[in-house]
């Protein structure tokens, strides 16, 4: 293997900047050291800033090849060594342009040694085509009418310098420094965590066989994890008040469109694919290992890396337990529950945050918009259908109730455990509730300890128990079942009629078992999708394999253009229409 | 002074409620004014009234000038207070108490919203010295705007009414005189915009109660007459001003009050009682679908921070442009938050001036529904001031004034201006509205020239 070191210019930030070619393999990995500087890791505490250190990639015949001035670096890196991975807070973002440097497209030479087998090494480019990556771009003043408004609206002179909008926009977090290439929208280090502590090590072959637990002290995120992956979509598709990720309803007043209820594996599944499936990249790797009749491969410690970085379903971990777990719907099963919980808490937040500004609750937008806004009728079903509760009291949104039954179910050996269980959610749910109802948007210190529990609960009782069971062929069949009564025995709104659709064609992807039985469902979920608007706007079309969808000239629509229409479709929804569909298709599958 | 209330215990309905008089009463505190002269064991009830000789007439009798003699006979056949006890039996009522149930459901909270309810439906107090001769079911009948009978009933009928009438005495007797139109205004206040212990609140409207919204002139036309109302029209073509600036007032003054007895209860009783009230708000600011694109962000004429709807929207419409420093301030105040203090509420609302506005305002951009529909109304009322000094009526006029009325109502089985201002409606948006206002004032304006 060759080793080529190039020393690059320092961008603002930084003392020096190294840029070395690995000896894992030819992919390219930027060092960077930076000054201290603030910054948060993703939801805990901050600690303060920490004098800066450097990991190095390369593993040997370094010491020749640097510069004098490095050899302060050298010295840490031994330190380092002996250290282990040495984490610290906080971690800085390095930017987009680092992680191209590798991601933009395989060489042949990472083809030839197969690094290709475990990552894809073209995320760069797919990620083009996401519309994250013009999330900054498309709310420019200068060429958007609608974020225009807003701006004037809310006196923001300078959108490059609001944090409130580019918490989310650019994962611009609170208290941190604003992310380096911030025009480049939610980028890579947006869900991966900020880089700095694990840009070196993460290129390094032994990097995949490192338990999660080290990963994460470093800052990367775990995104195999169903749950970690949810929370960091829902900090922005739902919001975080401890990361300054919340729009305010004087945000929406001001024209910010309402955020749509989120089921996590559609809308991943929307993404433009820049990752492969567990087993996507078994098959891969066994082919390759096919054709070379070779050990020698980087992604030999295949078991090892399941070990490590993948689902552990206590003592029992093996490879054919884990391949044969569904991963989407798993996912779409937890992040059900978690989305839930991740609403939960940011009016847990809100209402915690007021009891010493009393002034700023309740902020509105931590409830359902369509509590208030819809028109008045008579006959009205909000008077007819919503027993039990009082009417006039504004109320939290529906839909991240809707999939928390499966996860229930998914734990529950027999009917009345499931019963029993759920109940013991609802009793949680009603509580929140009341305190909700007990006089408009309720007392915030009572909310907030409603909040609390019931999130510990969903914490405890559900997201922790549900992640460590396996997901297999009986489990997609019982949830599918479980969802279609759903659908069909109650009612549901808008956005909780979407959780319901969308949950189903992720888990009728998984139905390999049954074809027919996958069939109806997609057929009756076809007829649906226009009403819903199943396929997301800037989305591929909706497959359940999707490939990577690399379209460099792809022209992306800005959400706002297709605002009226998403409006109407959740106004004209019919209810009973969609109930009706729900019965039809249980019927059909009886 | 208090009004006298059965406490209703597990009572569901009114019918219930009505048989249960004998049990217990539960004593409601009443605010000072009007209601202060109705001492519960002064009213008489409709049929002290009603005998065929005095208001019971089937026919109006012209020999008599002041009185047409058949009132209670109108009243009964026509008038809709006639039948207020009844509405309460019906479908919607029931419904409404069983979802207002939901929230509380212990005695106390019950007898509350049942006297409540009685509080306008049928004010009497059901315990009444007469008790052999009170009709518990007399809805808003002839005591309710006239005091209660009991001391004036002999003396009404003397000679010297007229002069007791004059010196105060009559009033010192229980009686009200409606011949001021001041008082008129106040009376329909009291139920038709609330006071103290009679509220439409949100919770009411949400469980099915139609939301208030009086405008005296709107409501004086449609009332069936058992007075003489060409006669006083005649005598006094100012009328119709002064009904509509007394209403605008009475209104605006009830609604303060209303205010401060919500603000108080919040201060001073306890400290879980409703609060915010979204009935002080502007229905429809918040009661609208969403849309793209929403006329209610791009134009500016909302006087509520952002995302806030307006306070006061219908009831100090008129005084928009021309208000006393004490509205806008408690205005600001309702506006700047939903957890406004209480306490400052009470503060700003003791020096909120209400002087009578002036009817011949210009037409400004509407700033809602309310805003619109109350400049709609002083133009009708202005279009009937016209008539009663002579102006015989047009078709121009009358073209205007439909186009606009269709154009304000609420689509078939709405209860909001659905998609009302917003742009791709054929001609119901905002700019049409006001196109439709400034022609129906054009159109007065050339009138009274002519």
């Amino acid at each position: 293997m060759g080793f080529r070191f190039l020393l690059l210019p320092l961008d603002i930030f930084s003392h020096r900047v190294i840029f070395a070619e690995g000896a894992t393999g030819s992919a390219s990995v930027l060092l960077a050291c930076n000054r201290p500087q603030r910054i948060g890791n993703t939801r805990g505490t901050r600690a303060l800033s920490c004098v800066v250190t450097l990991l190095f990639a390369a593993i040997t015949g370094i010491t020749s090849m640097l510069p004098a001035f490095n050899v302060e670096l050298i010295a840490q890196e031994a330190e380092l060594n002996a250290a282990a991975l040495a984490p610290r807070e906080p971690a800085q973002f390095l930017g987009v342009d680092r992680c191209e440097r590798c991601h933009q497209a395989p060489t042949k030479a990472d083809v030839d040694s197969r690094v290709t087998d475990f990552v894809l090494l073209n995320e760069s480019k797919t990620w083009a085509s996401d519309i994250h990556s013009r999330a900054f771009e498309l709310i420019d003043p200068a060429t958007s009418s609608l974020s225009k408004q807003i701006c004037d609206k809310l006196y923001i002179a300078d959108i490059s310098q609001a944090q409130q909008c580019l918490s989310c926009h650019s994962n611009w977090r609170k208290g941190d420094p604003r992310p380096p290439t911030y025009q480049r929208g939610v980028a890579c280090e947006s869900c991966h965590g900020p880089s700095e502590q694990w840009d070196v090590p993460h290129s390094r072959a032994d990097w995949r066989s490192k338990p999660v637990a080290e990963k994460s002290l470093l800052h990367m995120i775990d995104v195999r994890n169903p749950v970690d992956r949810a929370v960091q979509c829902f900090s922005c598709h739902i919001g975080n008040v401890l990361e300054g990720k919340l729009i305010t309803h004087e945000m929406y007043a001001a024209g910010h469109p309402p955020l749509p209820g989120i089921e996590i594996e559609s809308f991943a599944a929307q993404m433009p694919r820049h990752w492969r499936y567990l087993d996507e990249k078994d098959a891969d790797a066994r082919a390759s290992r096919a054709a070379n009749e070779t050990d020698s491969l980087p992604f030999a410690n295949f078991q090892e890396f399941l070990n490590e970085n993948y689902l552990r379903f206590g003592s029992d971990n093996s490879t054919e337990l884990i391949l044969g777990h569904h991963q989407r719907s798993a996912a779409v099963v937890i992040g059900g529950v978690v989305a839930l919980r991740e609403s939960i808490e940011l009016l847990r937040d809100l209402s915690a945050n007021n009891q010493s500004e009393r002034q700023t609750w309740p902020e509105l937008a931590g409830f359902d918009c369509r509590s208030c806004h819809h028109e008045l009728t008579t006959p009205s079903w909000r008077q007819e259908q919503r027993a039990g509760s009082i009417p006039g009291r504004p109320m939290i949104a529906n839909w991240p109730t809707a999939l928390v039954r499966l996860a229930v179910g998914h734990l529950s050996g027999d009917p009345a455990s499931y019963e029993k269980k759920l109940a013991e959610f609802q009793a949680k749910l009603t509580a929140v509730r009341s305190e909700l109802e007990r006089s408009p948007f309720g007392l915030p210190s009572r909310v907030n300890s409603a909040c609390s529990e019931l999130s510990d609960w969903l914490t405890a009782e559900v997201i922790a128990p549900v992640s460590a069971k396996p997901f297999g062929d009986r489990a997609v069949t019982d949830a599918t079942d479980l969802l279609i009564v759903v659908g069909g025995t109650e009612h549901h709104d808008y956005d909780s009629a979407r959780q319901i659709a969308w949950a189903l064609r992720i888990l009728s992807c998984d139905s390999w078992t049954d074809s027919a039985r996958q069939e109806t469902i997609n057929e009756a979920l076809a007829a649906l999708a226009p009403q819903l608007r199943l396929d997301l706007p800037n989305g591929p079309a909706h497959a359940c394999r999707p490939v990577s969808a690399i379209e460099e000239s792809r022209q992306l629509t800005p959400l706002a253009m297709e605002l009226s229409k998403a409006l109407e479709a959740s106004i004209e929804f019919d209810s009973d229409h969609f109930r009706q569909q729900m019965q039809k298709l249980r019927e059909v599958l009886r | 002074m208090a009004f006298t209330f059965p406490l209703l215990g597990s009572i569901a309905s009114a019918d219930e409620l009505v048989s249960s008089v004998e049990q217990q009463t539960l004593t409601i505190d009443s605010a000072n004014g009007l209601s202060a002269t109705r001492q519960p064991q002064n009213f008489l009830g409709a049929r002290s009234c009603a005998a065929s000789a005095c208001h019971g007439g089937v026919d109006p009798d012209p020999r008599f000038p002041l009185s047409r003699r058949n009132e209670y006979v109108q009243w009964l056949d026509k008038d809709p207070h006639s039948r207020s006890y009844q509405t309460l039996h019906n479908e919607l009522s029931k419904a409404i108490l069983e979802r207002l149930a939901r929230s509380s459901d212990d005695d106390t909270a019950r007898a509350q919203r049942l006297a409540n309810c009685f509080g306008c439906h049928n004010p009497q107090p059901e315990r009444s010295r007469h008790e052999e001769t009170f009709y518990a079911r007399d809805a808003v009948s002839c005591e309710i705007c006239h005091g209660p009978a009991e001391r004036w009933i002999g003396p009404h009928v003397t000679e010297s009414w007229p002069h007791l009438k004059q010196t105060g005495d009559a009033a010192e007797l229980g009686f009200i005189g409606t011949e001021d139109i001041t008082t008129r205004a106040k009376i329909c206040a009291e139920c038709h915009v609330g006071s103290p212990g009679r509220e439409v609140n949100h919770d009411l409207i949400a469980a099915g109660h139609p939301a208030l919204k009086f405008e005296l002139t709107a409501y004086y036309a449609m009332l069936p007459k058992h007075w003489r109302d060409e006669d006083e029209r005649r005598a006094n073509p100012q009328l119709e001003i002064a009904l509509w600036q007394a209403g605008q007032v009475a209104c605006g003054e009830a609604a303060v009050e209303l205010l401060t007895w919500r603000a108080n209860r919040v201060v001073n009783e306890h400290a879980d009682a409703i609060w915010p009230e979204f009935a002080e708000y502007d229905c429809y600011a918040c009661h609208h679908e969403l849309v793209h694109p929403s006329w209610r962000q791009t134009s500016a004429t909302s006087s509520a921070p952002l995302g806030m709807p307006t306070w006061g929207s219908w009831y100090f419409s008129r005084w928009k442009h021309s208000s006393g420093e004490g509205l806008r301030a408690l205005a600001d105040q309702m506006q700047q938050g939903f957890r406004s203090d209480p306490k400052s509420i009470l503060e700003a609302a003791k020096v909120v001036q209400l002087p009578p506005p002036t009817i011949d305002i210009a037409i400004s951009e509407s700033a809602n529904w309310d805003d619109a529909t109350q400049q709609y109304l002083a133009l009708v009322a202005t279009e009937q001031f016209q008539r009663d000094g002579g102006t015989s009526s047009t078709n121009e006029v009358m073209t205007a004034i439909t186009r606009l009325r269709e154009q304000l109502a609420f689509p078939s089985g709405h209860d909001s201006p659905k998609r009302l201002f917003e742009p791709g409606d054929t001609n119901v948006t905002r700019d049409h509205v006001h196109q439709s206002l400034l022609d129906l004032m054009q159109q007065l304006q050339r009138r009274k020239e002519n």
